[in-house]
């Protein structure tokens, strides 16, 4: 299939940033859909380091600051893009996932779909097929 | 299999980046990457040996090469900018290289993808 397309570019996202550091939420999620208007297309969305307090779903937006859950599931339905965040960096920073929120004893884990719970190994095997690396 | 690089650029004190960065350059040579590490801004402060500190950065460094990471290197500028010696064991262990502006300009010439920390 994908020599039909030989021109197009499978890029891989990484988000290092936290939701309120600046303008890097806007500027990516301007540069996803840069990427698929251009007839690209994006293998995965990587959160690391800071970057996995986006995917916390108790994360309350104030006024004019954009809501980091709600804009990452906009990008999921738009483009169905696997939106992977390293569970080892979220339960460092108290963003369980399922197996550490149960191990707690907690009823509920920080982290639900649209976001997958996973890590760098599936990251770094999804880059095999990627042509350019964006960090945000 | 692609190259890539990392860059760290922040202080090993005050912030988990230089942690987080290590953990993904270790990660990266497990799945069959290639990883060229560059120390660079106030990222060259890991490199210090501290008596004081009892957990340095340096130390955790020194495993880079059991990991298959075997290209090191190191800015000469930022290092003469904040005055930093690099660990003498670590210069060692890493076979680390010192590098001018043109030979950083190389280096980003040379991989495929880089990723800052």
């Amino acid at each position: 299939m994908r020599g039909v397309f030989v021109f197009m570019a499978i890029y891989s996202i990484i988000i290092t940033s936290s939701p309120d550091s600046g303008d890097a939420l806007a500027r990516a999620l301007r540069f996803i859909d840069g990427v698929y208007d251009n007839g690209d297309e994006i293998s995965n969305v990587f959160f690391f380091h800071q970057g996995v307090l986006h995917a916390n779903r108790f994360f309350v937006p104030m006024g004019n600051s954009i809501n980091a859950v709600e804009s990452w599931n906009t990008v999921k339905t738009k483009y169905a893009i696997p939106l992977i965040v390293c569970t080892t960096a979220a339960n460092k920073r108290g963003i369980l996932d399922d197996e550490e929120a149960r191990s707690l004893g907690e009823t509920k884990s920080h982290i639900a779909p649209p976001f997958n719970q996973s890590g760098l190994g599936e990251f770094f095997t999804l880059l095999h097929d990627c042509d350019h690396v964006v960090q945000f | 299999m692609s190259k890539i690089l990392i860059r760290f650029s922040q202080s090993p004190f005050g912030n988990a980046l230089a942690q987080d960065g290590l953990d993904f350059a270790l990660a990266a040579t497990n799945y069959g990457h290639e990883v060229v590490v560059l120390f660079e801004g106030d990222g060259v402060l890991q490199l210090m040996d501290s008596d004081i500190h009892p957990s340095s950065f340096a130390k955790r460094l020194s495993v880079m090469p059991m990991f298959d990471i075997e290209e090191c290197y190191v800015c000469m500028q930022s290092l003469s900018n904040l005055n930093v010696s690099p660990s003498e064991k670590l210069i060692q262990s890493l076979e680390l290289q010192k590098l001018d502006s043109s030979g950083k300009l190389d280096l980003f010439k040379h991989v495929t993808h880089t990723v800052t920390f």
